[in-house]
């Protein structure tokens, strides 16, 4: 039994210490301030066994390459052993940080089929050569991964075209990256912690005297207060979205994409093309207010690297470039507009299902709660929201290709084709049905398991007009062609 | 289009039964700690006394009846097609050549009735038909799984 390299101790550690790094941070924000001078010691002894686990999962991390299966045990509280077979592996991801490539060292995860979407097994740190071996062994009955390898070892592929994002864009793409999220997540806190906030957060304290000196209106003391920690928020993922998306690369080859990031560690993914399931088209109230959109992919089968579901294809481009920067990256799906009616009922029908009740709950929140006014503000936001939604609801078909445009927060254009759709339906309530409305529900894969989504509040006749576009394909003789069109295997586990 | 076994309707009541007979029970309990121990559990008992002549009243009587009135389904070559809802109408296609595993469940109420349910699985999504005879059932698991693996072309 052989064991990973030891610096996979301090592999390990930083990867587990990363993971401290935002309560950490959080915290240290958030003014934890013990006068008994305890905190030091318990973050000593945070690191402490941080460093101690690492060390015997090192230890207790051994494998073997058998004949024709990989022998390995793994676990730091239970052992677990495992036998996986060549043929079950689909990928072998290696990866490299500065601080690898240092020692000659490279990070290797093995992936499985059918797998979760972590790694089945995983060394933190292994030497090149050491790696190459294996691969050799285990690429023998894998050609893929082989080609995964090439990709990361050898840098010497004969790409076609190179996408980078450049300085300004990168900075606007993480700017905008958060959307409603950041204001979700900073909105939670606040009501969590808005009680406490005023007395306990050592930033807040100062400015807070500074607010009252120059405003010195209670309410908009506490408007400044929100905006602030929103302010906040906002910048820490930014940030975070920065160094995921630095030196972002997107390489266009004959039969896939390579896509490049990454601040710290740098992560390559590789997207054959006949694994894309549905190429997305997003933009987030941010995005769309400046006229961007970003590209994510659903891909099927288990991904090397992310471990996401969602691929980001690419963040930042034009809207109006879309149809163009699709065509040139050879995307399997192009950009199509969709066209279908909407109806403004449907905008009716949202107002009687989220507007109305959030005024309810807005008319009780101010006159029985101080502040309670506000909560028209979420009044208004989700006004807009229906709003928006309304109008993106929609949908066209061209063949076997489609787009189907929705929104729930962020807008959204999938744009797919007939057999990727796992199944479809169209669903009418009661006040829909008065209303001539219909919801549309489908299902994609992404990953090795897949979602569903819904198309709300189609106008009754355009839903009908997809629910006959996707059954007809399934007459007899249309079933006949698409068994003789479709040699191609693209999924199969 | 198809519907499902009669006997269904038959299982549905004795579901309602037992979840009526379980709400009175818990009202019977709750009422009784509520007269001698604490009192505010009698308005908890009266919420379970509501509950459980709701069920008797609804789920024992009607919804059985319209519930399997308004199931309907239908399989050949290239789908199934699953039209479910009494006042939600749901209409769903699921192409034969996504299906990726079919099973015919039973529970113990099924057995007695000698029904299964056929539950149709894609990557995304599980649909169910609820209630078949045992042999039906069976047939059409072996005629779907025999449509499958003919259409079995991709994803």
């Amino acid at each position: 039994m052989k064991r990973a390299h030891p610096l996979s101790i301090f592999a390990g550690f930083f990867k587990e210490l990363k993971q401290l790094l935002l309560p950490i941070i959080i915290g240290a924000l958030f003014g934890i301030r013990h006068d008994d001078g305890m905190s030091e010691w318990f973050a000593l002894f945070g690191i402490g066994i941080c460093l101690f686990f690492a060390v015997i999962e090192w230890w207790r991390t051994r494998y073997q390459v058998l004949e024709d299966q990989l022998y390995v045990k793994i676990g730091t509280i239970f052992m677990k052993e495992r036998f996986i077979r060549f043929e079950r592996i689909q990928s072998l991801h290696l990866s490299t940080n500065p601080f690898l490539k240092l020692f000659g060292l490279v990070r290797l995860e093995v992936h499985t089929a059918g797998g979760e979407d972590k790694a089945e097994f995983a060394l933190p740190a292994v030497k090149r050569d050491e790696a190459l071996r294996l691969q050799e062994r285990i690429g023998g009955s894998n050609r893929s991964s082989q080609e995964d390898l090439l990709a990361v070892l050898d840098r010497s592929e004969n790409s076609e075209r190179v996408y980078r994002l450049r300085g300004g864009e990168l900075v606007l793409a993480a700017l905008t990256s958060s959307g409603a999220r950041v204001i979700f997540l900073g909105l939670f806190t606040l009501l969590g912690q808005i009680g406490e906030l005023w007395d306990r957060v050592s930033f807040i304290t100062p400015l807070r005297r500074e607010f009252h000196r120059v405003i010195g209106v209670p309410l908009l003391e506490a408007a400044a207060g929100v905006a602030a920690v929103l302010l906040i928020f906002w910048l820490l993922s930014s940030a975070i979205a920065f160094v995921k998306m630095y030196r972002f690369t997107l390489t266009v080859r004959e039969k896939d994409w390579v896509i490049r990031r990454g601040f710290f560690e740098q992560t390559e993914q590789i997207v054959p093309f006949k694994r894309v399931q549905a190429v997305k088209i997003r933009e987030n109230w941010l995005k769309q207010s400046f006229g961007y959109a970003s590209v994510y992919l659903d891909v099927a089968g288990g991904q090397a690297g992310d471990g996401a579901s969602e691929v980001l294809l690419y963040p930042l481009i034009r809207k109006e470039r879309v149809a163009e920067f699709l065509a040139a990256i050879r995307s399997p799906f192009p950009w199509a507009v969709p066209t279908a009616a909407v109806s403004i009922r449907a905008f009716y029908w949202k107002i009687i299902k989220y507007v109305v009740p959030l005024a309810v709950l807005a008319t009780i929140l101010s006159l029985w709660v101080p502040y309670g006014a506000w909560s028209w503000l979420l009044v208004a936001a989700s006004m807009a929201l229906s709003w928006l939604g309304y109008r993106d609801a929609s949908f066209a078909v061209d063949g076997d290709r489609v787009a189907l445009g929705r929104r729930e927060f962020s807008k959204e254009t999938i744009l797919t084709e007939r057999k990727r759709l796992q199944f479809l339906s169209c669903r009418v309530s009661p006040v829909q049905k008065r209303l001539k409305l219909m919801t549309v529900q489908s299902g994609l894969i992404a990953g090795n398991n897949g979602y569903s989504f819904r198309i709300c509040d189609l106008p009754l006749a355009e839903g009908r007009r997809l629910y006959e576009w996707y059954i007809t394909a399934y007459t007899r003789s249309a079933r006949r062609e698409l068994q003789r069109v479709d040699g191609e295997s693209s999924y199969s586990l | 289009m198809q519907y499902i076994h009669p006997k269904a309707i038959k299982v549905w009541r004795i579901h309602g039964m037992i979840s009526a007979a379980i709400s009175f029970v818990l009202f019977l309990v709750l009422m009784l700690l509520g007269l001698f121990l604490f009192r505010w559990l009698l308005y908890l008992a009266a919420g379970f006394l509501v509950i459980g002549l709701v069920d008797f009243l609804i789920f024992v009587s009607v919804i059985p009846i319209l519930r399997w009135r308004f199931f309907r389904y239908r399989i050949n070559e290239t789908h199934v097609v699953i039209r479910d809802g009494i006042w939600f109408v749901k209409h769903t296609v699921i192409p034969m050549a996504r299906i990726q595993f079919v099973e015919a469940e039973q529970g113990p109420l099924l057995r007695a009735y000698r029904l299964a349910k056929l539950k149709i699985s894609t990557a995304t999504s599980t649909h169910h038909i609820p209630a078949l005879s045992i042999g039906q059932a069976q047939k059409l698991r072996d005629r779907l799984a025999a449509f499958i693996q003919a259409s079995d072309v991709d994803v």
